[in-house]
This record gives C-alpha cells, sequence and structure tokens, in this order.
C-alpha cells in the first residue's frame, strides 16, 4: 500500500484563541514507528489530540488511510482502527481491569473475537490476569500503563498513538512499555506515533523521529543524527 | 342713620360672602378613579387571585355602567404578589403609587400586606383587605380596613363549634406562617381554659408535599378531633392523609375552596369549617343580583372571597362619594380613610349593613359548615362575643 | 412504639420516592456533569401530561403513566439537543447551562399552567388502605417503593449488561476516556437525558395519584434529587439510592421526638452535615 496511513496537511490547532500548533505536516509510513519529541508547552500533546478528534483542528487537515477525517470525532476513528493512549494513564479508575479492558473494545461488538483479544493481553501483560478483578485505580503507575496499553489494543487497531507513554515510570518498566511497543507492532500490524520526553529509551524504537519546539516542526527524519549529544542540545 | 344702613349692609355682605366661602368648594375630579389592587395572580394560590380579580372587575363594570361615581369611570389596576411574597407586594405597591397615581389599593395575603402597610402609612393610601387574616394586620396601619373575618376569630368559632359538640382532646395542624399561628394562638388558649387538653400541634409548610410525619404524630396522640389551622390547597392534602392513616375523628378547619375538595377527594365528606359566609338570598336582593351576575358571567357561584371583593370596591365608591361631597382635594388616600371612620356604616352584599369597628375589622357573620356530597352545608351561625 | 414503626414505613416509602428522584437526577448529572434544574418542570410536565390523559379523559392509568414517560423524554431529550448540547459545543465554563438551565425551568412551569391551566389536578384512583401492625399504609405507597424497586433492578441489569449501559458507567467515571475509547458521548448524553426524564415521570405519576399535582410540584422533586445526589455522591447510583433514602428516613424518623417545626430545615441541615462532614458524599468515586 503506497502513501503514508496518516498524514497531516497544516495543521493547526490551539485553545480558545491561542495556537499551540502550527502548521504542522505530519507522515506516518505503513509499519512506522515515528517519535515526537518536544518540550512541554511545545505542543505534542495538542498536535495528538487534534489529529485523534479529541480536539477540532483550527485549520488544516488530517488523512487516514488516504481519506479526509479532519475534525472528527473519536467514535468514528476508533471504529475504523485508530487508537489513542492519553497522557497519564488512560484508564477508568473506579472499574475492574476486566472491565477496562472491555470497554477498550467497544466499538466492537464481536464478543468471541474480544475475549481472544484480551487473552492476548493478558500474554503481553501477565501482571494484568492476575489482577483481573482489581479496581484499576488501585493499580501502581506501570500496571495503569500497561492497562492503558492493553486496551487501546482490544479492537486491533491500525494506528496506536501513544502519548508519554513513560512518564512517572521507573526505569525499568520504561524499558518494559517500550519493548511492548516493539511486539505491539510484530503482533497487530499496527503503525505507532509515540510522543516522548525521554530520549534514551525511546530514540531506539523509533524508525523516524519529529522534533516540536514552540507550535512548530524543527525537526523531521532519521533518528540518528540525535544520537550525537551536540545535536541534541543544539534542537533543544 | 345711613351709616348704620351701609354698615348692616355691608355686614350682610361679608356675611354672605364668608358664608359662601365655607359652603363647597368645587370637588377637584380626576378624569377616572384609578385603584389598585395586589393579588395572587400566579402561583400555588393563584385561585384566590383569580376569583378576587373577577368580582373586582365585576363591580367596577357594574359601576361605570351606571355612570361611574358621581359621573366619573372607576379603573382596577391589578398586580401580582405571586401568591404571597412580601417583596413583590411592595413593588407592585410601589409602582401603583409611582406609575398609576392610586389613592386606594385592594390587598389580599398577610405577608405582602403587612409589608406594604408603612409605604401606604406614609403615602396617605387606604387599603382594604378582604383576603388576609392575621392578627398581625390589625396593628400593621391606621388606614386598612377589613371586610373579612380575620383567622383568629374562625379559629375561635371552630373551637367553640368543637364545644358546642362535646368534643374533647384536641390535635391541631398548623400553617407555619402568621396566619396559621394566629389561628393556633386564639384557638389553643380557648381550649385549654375550657378544660382540655392540646394532644399534638404540628406544623405544616405552605407548599408542603410531604406532611406524612405530622399526620403521624395527630394519629398517635389519639386526639377526640383535629384542628385544621390551614388554607388551601394544604388543607386539603391534610383532610385525606388523616383519613388515609386511619384517623376518624371529626376534622373542623377554617376554610373549604375547590382545591380543597380536589385534594381531599371522597375523605372530604363530614369536614367541618368555621367561614364568613356568604349566601345569596331573597331577604337581601343585593346579595342574590351579585349571585346572579357573578354566575352568569363566570359560571361559577361566588363564594365569600368573591363576595368580599366586590363588596370593598363599593366600599371604596361609597367612600368616594362621601369625600367627594365635601369637594376640593377629595381624591386623596386620607380624605378616603377620614370618610369612612366619619361613618363606618357600609351597606354589605353579604345582607343589611355593616360596621367598621375601631380596630378596622367589619363584624360579619360566621358560620359553621359541613361538607356533605362535596358541598358545604350551612349548619349554624357562631357568636364570637 | 406506634409512631416509630408509621415513621420508618412512612420513611421507607418517602425514601423510594427520594432515591428514584435521585438515580434520575443522578444518572444525568453523573454522566453529563449538567445541573439540569428543568429536571424539576419536566417532572411537573409528566405529571399534568398524565392527569390529562387519566385524570381529565378518564383513560386507564397505565395509558397516562405512558403518555407521561413520553413527554417527559421528549423534554428531556430536547433539553439537551436543543439548549444544553450547543453550549457545550461552545465550550462555556459549567455555570453557563446552570443558568440556562434555571431559564428553562422558568419557561416550562409557566407553560404547564398556561397549557393545563393552574390549579390543584388529582387523578381518581382505586385505592385501597392496609396495616402492617399499627402502621397504616395505602396502594399508592406500596406503588412507590415497588416501582422503585423494578426501576432499580432493570437499572442494574442495563448498566451491567448492556453496551449502552457500559457506555453510561464509562462516561461517569471518565467523560474523556470514553471519548478515547471509541463511545459517541453526544449519544449517550441523549440516552441519560430520556432514561432521567423517564425516571422523573414515573415519580411524577405516583405522586399524583397520592397527592394530586400542582404547578410547583417540580421545584421540590428537583431539590431532593440534588440533595440525594449531594448526600450520596456524585457519579455513584448507589449513592444516589442511599442519599434518597437517608433523606426520606430523616424527614420522618428524624422528627420522631423534634417538633415538626423543624421538616423543611431538616433536608438542609443533612445537606449541610454532609457537606461539612464528607463532602465526596456516602459513596464517592475515585476520581483521577
Amino acid at each position: 500500500m503506497t502513501g503514508p496511513i496518516l498524514e497531516t496537511r497544516g495543521l493547526s490547532a490551539g485553545y480558545g484563541k491561542k495556537k499551540a500548533v502550527q502548521g504542522i505536516d505530519l507522515r506516518l509510513a505503513h509499519g512506522e514507528t515515528l517519535l515526537v519529541l518536544g518540550h512541554n508547552g511545545a505542543g505534542k500533546t495538542t498536535l495528538m489530540r487534534a489529529i485523534f478528534g479529541l480536539l477540532k483542528p483550527m485549520s488544516g487537515e488530517v488523512f487516514y488511510d488516504g481519506h479526509a477525517i479532519t475534525g472528527r470525532i473519536p467514535a468514528r476513528n476508533v471504529a475504523e482502527g485508530i487508537a489513542f493512549v492519553p497522557q497519564g494513564h488512560g484508564i477508568f479508575p473506579s472499574l475492574t481491569v476486566r472491565d477496562n479492558l472491555e470497554l477498550g473494545g467497544f466499538v466492537d461488538a464481536d464478543t468471541a473475537k474480544k475475549k481472544k483479544r484480551i487473552e492476548e493481553i493478558y500474554g503481553m501483560f501477565p501482571i494484568l490476569r492476575d489482577r483481573a478483578g482489581q479496581i484499576a485505580g488501585t493499580f501502581s503507575g506501570g500496571q495503569k500503563q500497561m492497562l492503558a496499553i492493553g486496551m487501546a489494543l482490544m479492537h486491533g487497531p491500525r494506528v496506536l498513538i501513544l502519548d508519554e507513554p513513560s512518564i512517572g515510570l521507573a526505569p525499568n518498566l520504561v524499558g518494559r512499555v517500550m519493548e511492548s511497543i516493539a511486539e505491539i507492532k510484530a503482533r497487530f500490524d499496527a503503525s505507532v506515533i509515540v510522543v516522548e520526553q525521554n530520549i534514551k529509551y525511546s530514540l531506539p524504537i523509533a524508525d523516524r523521529v519529529m522534533v516540536l519546539k514552540t507550535g512548530g516542526v524543527i525537526y523531521e527524519g532519521d533518528p540518528a543524527p540525535l544520537n550525537d549529544h551536540a545535536r541534541l542540545v543544539e534542537l533543544f | 342713620m345711613v351709616r348704620k344702613i351701609i354698615a348692616s349692609v355691608m355686614a350682610a355682605g361679608l356675611l354672605a360672602f364668608a358664608g359662601g366661602a365655607s359652603a363647597q368648594e368645587k370637588p377637584n375630579d380626576p378624569a377616572s378613579y384609578k385603584f389598585g389592587a395586589i393579588l395572587a395572580m400566579s402561583g400555588k394560590a393563584d385561585w384566590y387571585g383569580k376569583v378576587m380579580s373577577r368580582a373586582i372587575q365585576l363591580a367596577v363594570d357594574e359601576i361605570n355602567a351606571k355612570g361611574g361615581v358621581d359621573g366619573i369611570p372607576l379603573e382596577a389596576i391589578i398586580e401580582d404578589h405571586k401568591s404571597g411574597v412580601a417583596k413583590e407586594g411592595v413593588s407592585a405597591m410601589n409602582r401603583l403609587i409611582s406609575i398609576h397615581k392610586v389613592q386606594a389599593v385592594l390587598t389580599s395575603f398577610s405577608p405582602p400586606t403587612l409589608a406594604i402597610a408603612p409605604i401606604a402609612d406614609e403615602k396617605g393610601i387606604l387599603l382594604l383587605n378582604g383576603g388576609g387574616t392575621s392578627a398581625a394586620l390589625l396593628k400593621a396601619s391606621q388606614n386598612m380596613f377589613h371586610n373579612r373575618t380575620l383567622a383568629s376569630d374562625l379559629g375561635l368559632a371552630a373551637v367553640k363549634w368543637a364545644e358546642t359538640r362535646g368534643l374533647g382532646d384536641m390535635a391541631q395542624m398548623v400553617w407555619k406562617n402568621d396566619a396559621g399561628e394566629s389561628v393556633a394562638a386564639s384557638a389553643q388558649p380557648y381550649w385549654e381554659k375550657a378544660g382540655h387538653k392540646v394532644v399534638a400541634t404540628e406544623f405544616v409548610e405552605l407548599g408542603a408535599s410531604n406532611i406524612d410525619t405530622q399526620v403521624a404524630k395527630v394519629r398517635v396522640s389519639n386526639p377526640s378531633w383535629v384542628g385544621l389551622w390551614l388554607f388551601s390547597p394544604e388543607s386539603g392534602l391534610a383532610i385525606k392523609k388523616l383519613r388515609e392513616f386511619g384517623v376518624k375523628a371529626p376534622l373542623i378547619g377554617i376554610e373549604y375552596t375547590g382545591d380543597i375538595k380536589e385534594i381531599a377527594g371522597s375523605q372530604v365528606e363530614g369536614f367541618e369549617y368555621a367561614s364568613d359566609y356568604f349566601t345569596p338570598s331573597d331577604e337581601y336582593p343585593w346579595s342574590r343580583d351579585f349571585a346572579a351576575a357573578y354566575k352568569a358571567r363566570y359560571g361559577e357561584d361566588p363564594e365569600f372571597y368573591a363576595a368580599n371583593y366586590y363588596e370593598n370596591v363599593y366600599v371604596l365608591a361609597e367612600a368616594i362619594r362621601r369625600a367627594r361631597a365635601k369637594g376640593g382635594d377629595y381624591w386623596d388616600g386620607r380624605k378616603l380613610i377620614s370618610a369612612i371612620r366619619e361613618n363606618p356604616v357600609f351597606d354589605s352584599v353579604y345582607g343589611g349593613s355593616m360596621t367598621y369597628q375601631s380596630n378596622g375589622v367589619a363584624k360579619k357573620r360566621v358560620a359553621i359548615f359541613k361538607v356533605e356530597e362535596g358541598k358545604g352545608k350551612f349548619v349554624q351561625y357562631v357568636s364570637l362575643d | 412504639m406506634d409512631l416509630v414503626i408509621q415513621l420508618l414505613l412512612n420513611g421507607i416509602v418517602n425514601g423510594s420516592h427520594y432515591a428514584l428522584l435521585g438515580l434520575g437526577f443522578g444518572l444525568i448529572f453523573a454522566t453529563t456533569r449538567i445541573v439540569h434544574f428543568a429536571f424539576g418542570s419536566i417532572f411537573t410536565f409528566g405529571a399534568y401530561v398524565a392527569w390529562f390523559v387519566s385524570g381529565y379523559m378518564g383513560a386507564p392509568i397505565f395509558l397516562g403513566l405512558a403518555a407521561g414517560v413520553v413527554v417527559a423524554m421528549g423534554l428531556g431529550v430536547a433539553s439537551y439537543v436543543g439548549l444544553y448540547q450547543p453550549l457545550e459545543r461552545r465550550g462555556v465554563s459549567p455555570l453557563i447551562p446552570l443558568i440556562a438551565s434555571l431559564g428553562l425551568t422558568i419557561v416550562l412551569e409557566n407553560l404547564v399552567g398556561i397549557i393545563f391551566g393552574t390549579g390543584a389536578r388529582t387523578i381518581d384512583a382505586e385505592t385501597s388502605i392496609h396495616f402492617l401492625g399499627p402502621a397504616f399504609f395505602t396502594s399508592i405507597h406500596v406503588w412507590q417503593v415497588v416501582s422503585f424497586l423494578l426501576v432499580c433492578v432493570l437499572l442494574y441489569l442495563f448498566v451491567n449488561y448492556t453496551r449502552y449501559g457500559k457506555a453510561i458507567m464509562a462516561m461517569t467515571d471518565d467523560p474523556e476516556m470514553a471519548r478515547v475509547i471509541g463511545i459517541d458521548t453526544a449519544r449517550v448524553s441523549i440516552l441519560v437525558f430520556a432514561l432521567g426524564s423517564a425516571l422523573s415521570a414515573i415519580a411524577a405519576l405516583l405522586v399524583t395519584l397520592k397527592d394530586g399535582a400542582s404547578t410547583h410540584m417540580g421545584f421540590t422533586a428537583v431539590f431532593m434529587g440534588f440533595v440525594a445526589v449531594i448526600v450520596g455522591g456524585v457519579g455513584s447510583l448507589r449513592g444516589a439510592i442511599a442519599g434518597g433514602f437517608l433523606l426520606g428516613l430523616v424527614e420522618s424518623l428524624g422528627l420522631w421526638k423534634i417538633s415538626t417545626e423543624w421538616q423543611s430545615s431538616i433536608a438542609f441541615i443533612v445537606l449541610f452535615l454532609m457537606i461539612l462532614l464528607r463532602p465526596h458524599g456516602l459513596f464517592s468515586l475515585a476520581r483521577r
């Protein structure tokens, strides 16, 4: 299949009258892992929310699989195979692990398929199986993150967007999360966008990198140059 | 000699002149006699506003059809106190005075009446009350006259009736406001002085929807009878609940309206109450003609609220007539008030005439009624002396 | 002792009524975060429509109930789609829908008076009176408790076993996450407005049968529903039920030895105590 699976052209979005990101052209190729880097306030989360539909763009367009989805509510995007793991534990804190996973597959009516999928996710994150009846809000940060990722996988997404999945996690857990992203790509044939501030752990899994600064793109391309410390300092 | 004649002629002339000066100044007539009426036109008690305004309009139209008062028409300006909100009454009063320059206001419901009383005193406005029944109204203003029996007197009539019937311990359900409490304040001491006990006193808020607790407590007190010091529609609810919860004792109250009947449903049978008694009779043609005219125009028989407000318009008209006879700037609240005080006797649509006492209340007859087949049947008159 | 049993019974009956109101109001509030004061005037509309069909026109009561429920649902959905949703879309502060709701309440209340006339309304129904030891209750009281229980069961099944029921629970817990997993929150909002209004119409019919309807009955209804939800814990349907029963029992048993002069204050006192001692209510959800 030619052409990017997800693409934005001149996308601008913000809150009230203020633009947080301006004129962004983003391309996600099939099977690719795109790493979006930038400081706090660079506009990374705003960009993801505008793509996914949680925020209405001010101008520009978003394309998925070749057709326009600009400003569509998330419900349609999820039904067509886009999943989003929001920053800070995208789970339902007062429901059980099992209920959370089932809700993750809300758009899918096929119960048998969902049961299978839950088993797969338990395979990836065994702790979720052990604690299936526990209230999700009582989990530790790392466990919540695994649940959040598990939820996002429930409907077998073709595009998975993760917003700062390592935030607040201990280093060994961060490694685990990055590993699982690689696993996801392999298992589900998904294309992934990872938004991160933590370069050390995320750079290794990236196929391409995009760096945002104060609402604009300042670098886009191969991850290799960013291994060079000097280059990093220059950018950040 | 000539000087004497000139002097006496001059004296006679002076006398004639002086006499002429003390004879009538020409009356200073307005284009129309605008008066206000502050009624319950909206809210839970809007039934009262409906019947009062109808009666007022009927009286105004009747008087104007006959040429008005000495040829000058009456004009009623109806305002709304939203079922007894004092603040609304004050706003209405201010509007009536500043915009319409009324000299008299027909008022209703104790709270707004108490609130506008100081304004009436200050601006010299005549207040005619045919509805509010709280005893506090008596002290509120020197400018107010009532053709409605005070609630406390109705309560007194009710307990006297209970005494006549030989009843024993009383439980009372009381409207939690001035009017209700004034009834309890007159009924309770009388009953205790007569050697009986008050076994329960339960309060009911205006607009209350849940009076189950009060009813349960009344039942448990095992009274010989229950005094319902409540008005429409709460008394209807009380009657229904008391009967449903198994209270078989006589229920004696101080009012009976369409809403009470509607809410109490079939349980209303046997309910007794004290009330101003308006009944048309051939003995008093005015009463008969008023009832017929009201029924013809509005399709319903008038009850005493309608009679009172109809009557008040005629009292106003008569007061105007008496003041006008003195000439000068007679269209003034204070002049109207002194006209009434000078001669407090007025024709009453109830029959015969009524006299405003020094406390401003016109003594009228109170009667006891019993509900039979949904209608209040006259039982007997009660003397309040 | 006789009094205590009667008061307990009254408390359970009235508690069922308030719990039903709490469920209706709470469903809307927890899911959409909208303080829908017009819930009260829609309640009134439900009562008057039921009166019109079963009282005025004399049709059987279940038809009056159906009519009341249908009209209430229609008004509830219309208030969301016509008033609250456009405000939501513009991203206004939560205060604005609250003010709009007050305006809507006034409009609807006046409309009831204009359409159906003011003045108390009752529906003639065959009611029987029963005893439980020394305590009395009527068949309407029984219906109040039974319909509450029925609603509870149906609601429980709906929320736990249907797709939209689960969507409601998700939205109640975290509205943004609900959007993230692909729930059309606008559609669910419409659903809860319909459901909540339907519940209010059921309560309204029963109250009309029991006490009669009046144009201002809605204020008490929404106030009690609101207090039940706050006391029970926002976001918790179980809490709304507990709050409702607490109110009903306090209004009756709470006045066992205290003069009924305090009745209207009691609800406020409970509310204040709750806010002071347990600001999140009896059953508060863990919130992020």
